[in-house]
């Protein structure tokens, strides 16, 4: 295993803004229909759990990182041997690039739906693959550099929901606990997509400069994100009536309708606009994290890599043609997270802890 | 990354950018306003309001279709104009009282669905034809935007409620609270308000007559900034204004029966006092004669919305919050039987810059 040159690495509290930027992408555009479908409007009960959760998942990542003193392909190496460790690691580039479609595609539907009706997938789709390509050939601290300010830069937009205070009534959001548990877990569950991000931490954890302090700014960022997921489902749930919230795809959006300003009648189009910072880092950090592992597992140079994923992704986003098959494939990409987290981590971390363990005395 | 990609990548950029639709000001027609009125069965009558600019004045040009209720108006509309219609800057959306009678939330449906919309559109039933309405001109700024001024100014400083598209798609969706719409009428080169229409789940039902909207809006929103004239007794008016109102609900009893009492709180400055001194038994009057005609307006006012099964204060929602496992359709069963209690208090803070 090659040691990361200290001038590649990055300053632990960056970790904060790696994680957060991932989370934050386009689960928050429309998650509150999702939650509120099964648990109402307790559901932002669900969305504390779901970031409880998501705390103890990534200290378990950090734990089974830390035995292996690399990232997940060394990891899977050295817990399941070479071949199982490398087959395990080739589905995690199909999940990162699975996500990477994801993302792509239902930003382009955004924008299709509510900006520019004509535009083109694929056109698109390559210029922001293209853009990214540009990103991740300049090294991992780019794309760091990309995910912080995807952070700053659209953080501004929080401010723009307190608009809907106007039409708020938060009294519906009365009794609390008015559902049963099991319908709460449920839309904890059905969070996984929203919240989902934070596993990328395995790919990049080798260029984390002081691993110890970062935990804390990690699970910081987990905390905070959950906190904006949790105040965003709470003004959602006062503006909108149950049934009629049921109705919106995309809830934030739908939101900003009501926002006016003096100088702009209508807010969505520069808050989609703006959305593009935030899509970036998603896409750059996970084009990023699945060439990083081919190129670990397979030698290969990471660049073509790189070339290859872009092709398949505009390839992909391409042949998904309409809401149905988005939504299939966020479906699909949410379930698989949640046993990713839920089901992977902890096994393998109990796993390592054993064989942990066992090596020590032997 | 060499020079000759970053090129490509600039210039890909800059072809493809050109890739969708323009929308040149100049070149389209924006409708601030649209009208929609019943013709037959099926069959509903669309006049779109598109603002003509011209040397220092704004005038109207109207446009109308007939399709049928499920097709896209504005597309019917589109025969007429020479430019694209955009509907980006819609200020109203007006309908006949016929139509509105027969149920609006079909029609609603573009303007829900359209992202282009905004929600801050406001909605308003018309005595007589939505058409007739719009083909007047009123005021120097066009049709649309004196419409929308209208409202809004009733809104902020008088008696209509809280009003616009979002607001009237949340109580229809809401189980436990039904919509409401401003009611007015073209009267020669101004438009009057009526009144508030009332409406069971999209169907106009009846309206609140003018000299109640006052006490309506004390009971389904709050006003910040009202005036009301209250008569005390034989030729002794008293005017108050600077209005700020507050309510509240409490509610006991079995949550499919409950015993309801609406708490009014109002502040206000006396403005103007028609006989005597203002002393302070005076005040005590002036007070009394408001909280009596306060409890016995809103009383009436509930009693007819009781009759007519309808809920804009949203009773039902309030007493969801207050009980677990709540059935909205054991409530609304005894929903005419209730018992709603109204008490109100009134102060007056000041008597203006004389005693």
């Amino acid at each position: 295993m090659q040691s990361i040159p200290e001038r590649l690495k990055i300053s632990p509290f960056l970790v904060f803004f790696t994680i957060s930027s991932m989370q934050i992408g386009i689960g928050i555009l429309g998650f509150q229909r999702v939650i509120a479908k099964s648990a109402g409007y307790d559901a932002w009960i669900s969305v504390i759990l779901a970031g409880i959760g998501a705390h103890l998942s990534l200290a378990m990542m950090y734990s089974i990182l830390q035995k292996a003193n690399g990232s997940i392909v060394e990891a899977n190496q050295q817990l399941f041997g070479k071949w199982i460790g490398n087959i395990l690691s080739i589905l995690l580039v199909l999940y990162y690039t699975g996500m990477v479609v994801a993302v792509l595609r239902t930003y382009i539907e955004v924008i299709q739906v509510w900006m520019f009706p004509d535009l083109e997938t694929w056109v698109f789709a390559t210029s922001f693959m293209l853009l990214t390509i540009y990103i991740v050939s300049g090294g991992f601290r780019v794309v760091v550099g990309v995910c912080f300010f995807s952070i700053i830069l659209p953080s501004y937009l929080i401010l723009t929901f307190f608009y809907t205070f106007e039409y708020a009534n938060f009294r519906m959001l009365l009794p609390i606990f008015d559902h049963s548990i099991f319908s709460i877990l449920k839309a904890a569950k059905d969070m996984t997509l929203t919240i989902l991000g934070f596993e990328t931490l395995l790919v990049y954890y080798p260029f984390i400069k002081n691993v110890e302090q970062s935990k804390k700014w990690a699970h910081f960022s987990v905390f905070s994100t959950t906190i904006i997921y949790a105040v965003i489902a709470v003004i959602t749930f006062a503006y909108f009536s149950e049934k009629q919230l049921q109705k919106h795809i995309w809830a934030t959006l739908s939101m900003w309708k009501i926002v006016e300003m003096p100088f702009i009648e209508r807010f969505e189009y520069l808050g989609i606009a703006n959305w593009t910072i935030i899509i970036l880092p998603n896409v750059c950090l996970a084009a990023w994290c699945s060439s990083r592992i081919v190129k670990q597992v397979a030698n290969i140079r990471q660049k073509y890599v790189l070339v290859a994923i872009a092709a398949i992704c505009v390839t992909s986003a391409c042949l998904l043609k309409n809401r149905n098959s988005i939504e299939l494939l966020n479906d699909v990409l949410g379930s698989i997270g949640f046993y990713f987290l839920y089901g992977f981590i902890p096994l393998t971390f109990i796993w390592s802890h054993i064989l942990h363990k066992v090596r020590k005395k032997a | 990354m060499n020079k000759w990609a970053s090129l490509l990548l600039v210039s890909f950029l800059i072809v493809t950018g050109g890739c969708v639709r323009k929308s040149i000001l100049d070149d389209i027609n924006t409708i601030t306003g649209l009208g929609y009125d019943y013709v037959a069965q099926n069959k509903i009558k669309g006049t779109g309001l598109v603002p003509v600019y011209g040397k220092g004045k704004i005038s109207n040009a109207t446009y109308t279709a007939t399709s049928t209720t499920s097709k896209d108006m504005i597309e019917e509309l589109q025969h007429e104009s020479s430019n694209p219609l955009a509907k980006g800057s819609l200020e109203v959306a007006l309908y006949g009282e016929r139509l509105a009678k027969k149920g609006l939330i079909e029609i609603m449906d573009t303007l829900r669905r359209d992202p282009r919309i905004g929600e801050r559109v406001y909605l308003a039933v018309v005595k007589g034809t939505a058409h007739e309405l719009l083909e007047g001109n009123y005021g120097k700024l066009g049709n649309g935007i004196y419409l929308s001024d209208l409202i809004q100014q009733n809104i902020e400083q008088r008696d209509i409620p809280k009003t616009n598209l979002h607001k009237f798609l949340y109580d229809y969706y809401s189980d436990g609270k039904d919509p409401f719409l401003p009611y007015m009428e073209r009267k020669g080169n101004k438009v009057k308000i009526l009144g508030i229409a009332l409406f069971d789940n999209d169907r106009m039902v009846d309206y609140i007559r003018q000299n109640e909207m006052f006490y309506f809006k004390i009971l389904v929103d709050r006003y910040t900034e009202g005036t009301h004239t209250i008569r005390i007794g034989r030729n002794e008016y008293a005017a108050i204004k600077s209005i700020v109102t507050d309510r509240n609900f409490s509610i006991s009893g079995p949550k499919e029966h409950p015993n309801i009492t609406v708490r009014i709180s109002i502040k206000g400055v006396l403005h103007e006092y028609s006989r005597g001194r203002y002393s302070k038994t005076t005040k005590q009057r002036i007070e009394q004669a408001f909280q009596k005609e306060l409890v016995k307006k809103s009383s009436k006012i509930i009693r007819e919305l009781q009759s007519y099964h309808i809920d804009p204060i949203g009773f039902g929602d309030e007493t969801k919050s207050r009980y677990r496992h709540f059935s909205y359709k054991n409530f609304y069963k005894n929903y005419p039987s209730l018992h709603i209690d109204v008490k109100a208090n009134v102060t007056i803070i000041d008597s203006g810059v004389v005693e």
